[in-house]
């Protein structure tokens, strides 16, 4: 099939197909356009969700104030800390510690593995 | 530019370097844009359709897995574009009966298509190409103008090898229908 001359022959003489100057500026100014408007999307998709969440834990608060809490006196809690919960406390501040460092490590190993991704893309 | 190249500034892009996108227009917008002007008709509606492609193109940049090459991902999303443009304007294209291109044998269409010194056939070849359909005319501008091996014709197309194979030879037969036809008239 590929000795078919005369077909690719008349193939080619048909309209040469040649883009118009400035074709692929103007590409790029629409695929700018496009790309402002994906990050966009993602923000109110983004907002969007987390105005879900939120009014979804407010209502879910609401309904537990109500069937559960309203038959309940309020009254200030009395703190009675002695030694043993004292050293509970320090036990839960020493974990939360912990975990924060965690996620500092884990932000910070994060970001220069992308900068690497990146140099390494560029080269 | 590779393919390793290509790959690499795709994630690039993906990563948020957008103005990389330039290097894969430079390269495909006028081979698409060939594609595209040899399927539809008119110069404003394929460049038009060219920009959907591209646009599209890094929508989905996403979704692309590497598991075909940029090039065969790009021609056959520029397909199904103008696959669906189309589809909107209800074109007729001649329909020739099966029965008649069973009767071509297939070295006679060897023989007729071999030549390309006959001004003349040239002649009546390009008016019987303009009475293919789209998928015909894509098939051949993919294989006779963009040489793309049979393979990744099938890949674009969403077709077997055996399909792609089958549906060229039936062309050439079309044509050779065709031609004779208007000698006929």
């Amino acid at each position: 099939m590929k000795q078919d001359k005369a077909i690719a022959k008349a193939l080619k003489r048909q309209t040469e197909s040649v883009l118009p100057d400035g074709f692929n500026s103007r590409m790029m100014e629409k695929i700018f356009l496009a790309e402002a408007k994906k990050k966009r999307q993602a923000f109110i998709f983004n907002i969007c969700l987390i105005s879900s969440v939120s009014l979804g834990l407010i209502v879910i608060a609401g309904y537990l104030m109500r069937d559960y809490l309203s038959g309940m006196t309020f009254r200030m809690p009395t703190m009675h800390v002695t030694s043993e919960a004292l050293s509970q406390y320090g036990f839960c501040f020493y974990i939360a510690f912990l975990v924060m460092v965690l996620f500092a490590f884990d932000h910070f190993f994060r970001s220069r593995w992308q900068k690497k991704k990146l140099k390494e893309a560029g080269h | 530019m590779d393919n390793r190249d290509e790959l690499q500034i795709i994630e690039r892009i993906r990563l948020g370097e957008t103005n990389q996108f330039s290097y894969l227009l430079n390269r495909y917008s006028n081979v698409i844009y060939s594609l595209i002007a040899r399927i539809i008709p008119s110069k404003e509606d394929a460049e038009e359709l060219t920009q959907d492609t591209f646009l599209k193109a890094f929508r989905k940049l996403d979704t692309f897995k590497g598991d075909c090459s940029f090039s065969t991902w790009l021609f056959r999303i520029a397909y199904n574009t103008a696959v669906s443009a189309t589809r909107k304007s209800k074109i007729v294209f001649p329909l020739i009966d099966e029965k008649v291109l069973d009767r071509v044998a297939d070295e006679e269409a060897d023989a007729i298509f071999e030549e390309d010194e006959n001004e003349e056939l040239l002649q009546k070849l390009e008016i019987a190409l303009g009475q293919l359909n789209l998928e015909e005319r894509a098939l051949i501008t993919l294989y006779y103008t963009e040489n793309k091996p049979v393979a990744e014709i099938a890949a674009i197309m969403e077709l077997t090898a055996d399909n792609v194979k089958i549906k060229l030879f039936r062309i050439r037969k079309k044509l050779y229908v065709l031609i004779n036809k208007q000698q006929a008239q």
